[in-house]
């Protein structure tokens, strides 16, 4: 072969080469959308000005593809069907610099259009890559995201004249420029597969008429983010999601209300436990539930609790997890709205731990590290992983608490005193975590922890312990408990699913309608041993919704997952109480699966 | 709640009087979906005989002959066409098994004699499930920004403790917003018809409305001992006959990409003008079937499709005003759509329109006379007219009541009748959308007169009685989740005398020298508007017109821009003068208590002789800073 053509060869295999290693890039080159995007942004950067007024000083883009596909069923019959396709586009605009800006104000004004005013940089995108109109959507939210921010501008300038000059952190991280492009996964459609499955499992509890409500809830989203600043970076990111929700309700005689629920979450289909495992797991929760209804109660219980590994990551995720989110708190044109915003704010969303950087919030013996890069824990796939975040951040790996001691929280780029950097935590409106991943430098086997636990019984002259298998519900109940402290009404602390007496000679007896009487995050302080073994549990988190005050939204953004890897826990001393009536009525007839 | 909003999408078509309406008979109903009618257990190549046969023997039936008579005559034509007639004779006593609506009764049945042990027994117990499955595309602009298929079904109890006098949906006075607790609650419904999960599901929902009845029951005797004796002392629920209707869930086909196509062409127009700062088309095909079963022993499908196409557009003047326009399609038929020509035609007139707009003078302020063309005299007759005939505003109290007292004595001018019809289906062509053959109480549709030569004869009513109106005349309507109350379906605005368009104008011109005024106004189209119905507000109107324009006393015609039509009811109708003879027909949503159904309106154009304007509420937001971004990538 002359050398020539070897050479041209040669060359063309090098292209060839190039092409499979930067198919992402060559995306980013050809999609119409992120060329709109880039299009406007230039010229909104370089002309949009009004008057003698500020010109913005950042600009950020984003484009959500979404897909969403629930299928809910009962009884072996679907109940709902909703595939939905949309595009939405999130607009960020700044005027002012890094250090004052816009952002972190609340007015009156921003109430007088209700959650319009705080979602008004969201809005819908045409589905088709039809390059005039992205460009035009993206062009109409500008204007109007810029219009607003120059008025908040203003009126955060009037607000701080009013008062005496305190010392706040910058309203903006400054945060090195990032391009990270991610192929397009392929759409999952095997749509008949899932709702199969759905159907399947919920036939479970066609056999067990006393249990009066049941639902199978499959649902997948897969969300194609583009995004773009007007710092120079750049990202698109796809991750899908497959949530699996099987719950299932039946009342005892008494009336009291018992219900479970599994929630599984997966990457794909295929990561979802097979379909027997699941029917299994089924039929397990289901029988526990029926054993329930005749259960021993429990008035109350005052004493060491051990919380097994996968209820120790839920009751760690729902109650200690939130206070390492850092949220700044908004400056208002309304002292009194200032005054009352943090106890809102707290009601929420639990106590930020912000005043406890340097001071003991677990015991000496525990870590915690936050690490958005690890896919798997001793080969379980942690489903919080992500190589960027919502604000177009490297994510990394966060050390949280060392020895006990909290070292940092979580933080988006909008800084609070104590964390001046962006941990790449922004996942949604808010900071939230990604894979928290709890250590312990001493630990014990199962069976020294329950030795431990009868102890601590014997010690104080007790009967029983009690261990707690499953806390139950996940996150959408933990939020929904939070949402009625808002009126002061319902349980504050957690009611729990799976709950044994322990006595002395190793027996264990189901218990009946407990909930933690009341839990702070300082209880955690009283851990007294944690276990060998750890268990990761996944599910939803809700990131605090003063965020929203302070960050706007930006773009939809799905609630992010987290993981939590965690070993069985200790506590030396927790309350529970028999869960509050009053119970309604029985049924006056009975269902009619009764045959 | 006091607030009757009304938004109006359409127009179509304009007749002459001599083809003013042609009624739909219902056998003629019957007949035609005799031919479509599945014969359950019949191998498919005998459908057709079989189909002709039920068609023959509703016909027959509905000329006089006993069912006996016809099934002796019939049995001689042999073994095929005798099983054939035995199915057909099946349908006609007992609709072949839907094992959906056989599930509902089987429930209503076992939960009703269960709760009838009870210390508070019900009377009455109704299940209404709605199946929808509907197709909505959007675009905007010339691109796609939503295509969505859902399948939906939706449960609606009627449960019902007491008795017919006095029962637990008896009014609550001075109850507040509170009262309206429980609403929206929902229970999902299985959207497959195994009957195990079906009946899974309606015991739950039973249960539940059971319990919240007797609840409420206990409530509504202690306000009732505790207020002063109600004014209408009728009763809560009338007692109506058992009935028993069927029809096959209809045909649906639907080509979701041809749409999606057509509605990005549709759109594609008004990208070119930059004026036109907001554009949608949507177009909605659903198939609704209805199942209604009660104690009383009615049982009830109904099946119906429905296709529109809905076009919007808003100009934004330089003074920041909003000039919306809209136009929509409505037929139960897809070849009843018109075609992309005619809708693209529509859509050039729109824009020429929202142009003119624009740089139309703003209208000031005015009070003198004004034409309604018909398009809005209808939407006005709905608005103000329609919703106070209404049977429930007759007895609340907290109701205006504008008519309760004025049953025969003459409301409007004598040469105007008004009559509310749900059996009409077709207007001379155009689909009339209010068309039901029963109502949402299993109510038979049929046709009232409202207003006979001026005269007020008749409400329109539910279940609900009120004092001098014992029973309902199939107008409890509802949207799927809502209670049910009475509302119009096919309003007709009818006039003795009328004359020409142009003569019209030129008693306008003399009504406008004679009051010594500029100009009179007329009104070509309507958006929509609103009406306060209730005492705690005045009872005034507020409609919101379009495309208006001045006349002037030489004939000149001026397009304006920036006013409202308000008024009070009784004032405005006794100022009606005159009517021409184009008839218009609107096909619309109507959203009140009990949601969104969808109504028809029509009448005549309407000259009005002292008629009031106020300015329209304006948006404060400037135009965009920027010019529009061009059309084509940079490089």
């Amino acid at each position: 072969m002359p050398a020539r053509q070897k050479k041209a060869l040669w060359g063309w295999r090098w292209v060839a080469a190039m092409m499979i290693l930067a198919p992402g890039l060559a995306l980013a080159q050809d999609d119409v959308p992120m060329r709109a995007m880039k299009d406007e942004l230039r010229r909104a950067l370089s002309t949009l000005q009004l008057q003698k007024l500020d010109k913005p000083y950042f600009l950020g883009y984003r484009l959500d593809d979404v897909t969403q596909i629930h299928f809910n069923a009962m009884l072996g019959s679907l109940t709902a069907e909703q595939p939905t396709h949309l595009r939405l586009l999130g607009v960020e605009v700044r005027v002012g610099d890094y250090a004052l800006d816009n952002s972190n104000y609340v007015s009156a004004a921003s109430f007088g259009g209700g959650m319009a005013g705080i979602m008004g940089g969201i809005s819908q995108a045409p589905l088709d890559d039809n390059y005039q109109q992205i460009r035009r959507d993206f062009w109409l939210a500008t204007d109007n995201q810029y219009k607003k921010a120059l008025e908040d501008l203003s009126g955060k300038r009037a607000a701080l004249q009013m008062r005496q000059h305190t010392e706040e952190p910058p309203d903006f991280s400054k945060e090195s420029p990032v391009v990270e492009i991610q192929p397009r996964r392929q759409t999952e459609t095997e749509q008949e597969k899932w709702k199969a499955l759905a159907r399947d499992i919920s036939a479970v509890f066609k056999s067990m008429p006393e249990l009066y409500n049941s639902s199978v809830e499959l649902e997948y989203r897969d969300s194609y983010v583009r995004y773009i600043n007007s710092e120079g970076s750049s990202f698109t990111r796809d991750q899908p999601i497959f949530k699996l929700i099987i719950k299932a309700q039946a009342q005892a005689s008494n009336g009291l209300p018992i219900s479970d629920s599994i929630n599984l979450y997966a990457r794909t289909f295929a990561e979802l436990p097979a379909e027997s495992v699941l029917i299994a797991r089924t039929q397990s929760m289901a029988g526990r539930i029926l054993k329930l209804r005749s259960a021993a109660s429990m008035e109350r219980y005052s004493g060491p609790i051990l919380f097994e590994a996968h209820a120790a990551g839920e009751i760690f995720l729902q109650q200690f997890a939130p206070g390492l989110m850092a949220v700044r708190a908004p400056i208002s044109d309304d002292p009194r709205f200032e005054a009352f915003f943090p106890q809102l704010m707290d009601r929420l969303g639990g106590r930020s731990f912000v005043d406890k950087i340097g001071g003991p919030v677990l015991p000496d013996f525990l870590d915690v590290s936050d690490n958005p890069l690890l896919a798997d824990f001793k080969g379980e796939p942690l489903l919080g992983s992500s190589a960027i975040d919502d604000d177009a951040v490297k994510t990394r790996a966060t050390k949280l608490v060392e020895h006990g001691v909290l070292k940092t929280l979580l933080a988006t780029r909008v800084p609070v005193r104590a964390v001046p950097r962006s941990t790449g935590s922004r996942h949604g409106w808010g900071p939230a975590p990604s894979n928290l991943i709890v250590t312990s430098s001493k630990s014990s086997s199962d069976e020294e922890l329950r030795k431990e636990l009868l102890r601590r019984v014997k010690d104080r002259g007790m009967e029983y312990g009690v261990v707690v298998r499953r806390v139950g519900g996940g996150a959408a109940a933990s939020f929904m408990r939070l949402a009625s402290r808002m009126t002061g009404a319902g349980q504050a602390g957690p009611s729990l699913a799976e709950v044994y007496k322990v006595f002395p000679d190793g027996r264990e007896e189901l218990i009946q309608g407990v909930d933690i009487a009341e839990m702070t995050p300082a209880a955690f302080k009283d851990i007294v041993a944690a276990g060998d073994t750890t268990a990761v549990y996944t599910d939803e988190f809700i990131p605090r919704l003063g965020a929203l005050f302070s960050m706007g939204l930006t773009a939809s953004s799905d609630l992010p997952i987290v993981s939590v890897v965690t070993p069985a826990l200790l506590f030396d001393d927790l309350s529970l109480v028999k869960t509050e009536g009053p119970y309604p009525n029985l049924p006056i007839s009975p269902s009619p699966l009764v045959k | 709640m006091g607030i009757k909003r009304l938004y109006w999408t359409s127009s179509t078509a304009k007749y002459p009087p001599q083809v003013f309406y042609q009624e739909t008979e219902v056998g003629a109903t019957c007949l035609r979906f005799g031919k479509h009618r599945p014969c359950a257990n019949v191998p498919s190549d005998v459908l057709v005989v079989c189909g002709t046969i039920t068609a023959n023997l509703l016909s027959f039936c509905s000329w006089g002959f006993s069912r006996k008579d016809v099934v002796k005559s019939l049995l001689r034509l042999g073994h095929l066409l005798f099983l054939c007639l035995a199915v057909s004779v099946m349908w006609a006593q007992n609709p072949p098994q839907d094992v959906v609506l056989t599930a509902m009764q089987q429930e209503l049945q076992r939960s009703f004699n269960n709760l009838k042990k009870t210390p508070v027994p019900p009377y009455f117990l109704s299940y209404q499930l709605t199946d929808n499955r509907g197709i909505q595309i959007s675009a905007s602009f010339g691109a796609l920004t939503a295509s969505v298929d859902q399948t939906t079904r939706l449960l609606d109890i009627d449960l019902r403790v007491g008795d017919y006098s006095m029962d637990n949906t008896h009014p609550v006075r001075n109850a507040g917003a509170y009262d309206a607790s429980g609403q929206f609650e929902r229970q999902a419904m299985p959207i497959e018809n195994d009957p195990d999960a079906l009946r899974v599901a309606l015991w739950q929902e039973t249960e539940h409305k059971y319990r919240s009845a007797v609840q409420r029951l206990q409530q509504v005797k202690a306000n009732v001992e505790v207020k002063v004796q109600a004014e209408d002392r009728s009763g809560d629920f009338s007692h109506e006959p058992a009935e028993t209707y069927s029809e096959p869930v209809a045909p649906f086909a639907f080509d979701t990409a041809m749409w999606e196509q057509k509605l990005r062409k549709f759109t594609a127009p008004f990208a070119q003008h930059k004026e036109i700062i907001e554009n949608g088309a949507q177009m909605v095909a659903e198939i609704e079937t209805r199942r209604y079963v009660n104690s009383d022993g009615s049982n009830i499908k109904i099946s119906s499709p429905l296709f529109r196409i809905i076009l919007s557009a808003t100009a934004k003047a330089d003074d920041g005003m909003e000039l919306p326009l809209q136009q929509t399609y409505l037929s139960f038929r897809p070849e009843g759509l018109p075609s992309d020509d005619t809708v693209l035609k529509d859509v050039s007139r729109m824009v020429t329109t929202l142009l003119a707009l624009v740089k139309a003078p703003v209208a000031d302020p005015f009070t003198g006379p004004a034409i309604l063309s018909g398009r809005a005299s209808a939407v006005f007759f709905h608005e103000i007219f329609g919703h106070r005939v209404e049977g429930q505003r007759q007895k609340n109290e907290d109701e205006g009541q504008t008519f309760k007292n004025r049953v025969n004595q003459l409301v409007l001018p004598d040469f105007l009748s008004v009559y509310s019809d749900p059996r009409l289906k077709v207007l001379a062509g155009t689909d009339l959308v209010g068309f039901y053959p029963y109502d949402d109480e299993g109510v038979k549709a049929r046709r009232v007169t409202v207003v006979d030569k001026g005269v007020l004869k008749n409400f329109l009513m539910s279940r609900a009685p009120i004092q001098g109106f014992d029973h309902s005349n199939g107008h409890g309507r509802r949207q799927q989740g809502y209670k049910v109350v009475a509302r119009q379906s096919n309003l007709i605005v009818e006039s003795s005398k009328h004359v020409s368009r142009a003569e019209l104008k030129n008693l306008l011109i003399a009504q406008v020298k004679a009051a010594n005024k500029p100009y009179g106004l007329f009104f070509d189209d309507i958006e929509g508007g609103f009406t306060f119905t209730q005492r705690l507000q005045p009872n005034a109107f507020n409609v919101r017109p379009t495309v208006v324009y001045r006349i002037y006393p030489d004939g000149r015609e001026e397009l304006v821009r920036g006013v409202d039509l308000i008024g009070t009811p009784l004032i405005a109708f006794s100022k009606i003068v005159a009517a021409d003879d184009e008839v218009s027909v609107f096909n619309g949503m109507c959203g009140a208590e009990s949601g969104w159904v969808p109504v028809s309106a029509s009448s005549p154009g309407l000259l009005i002789s002292q008629m009031e304007v106020q300015r329209k509420e304006k948006s404060q937001e400037r135009a965009p800073i920027l010019p529009p971004p061009p059309a084509t990538q940079e490089n």
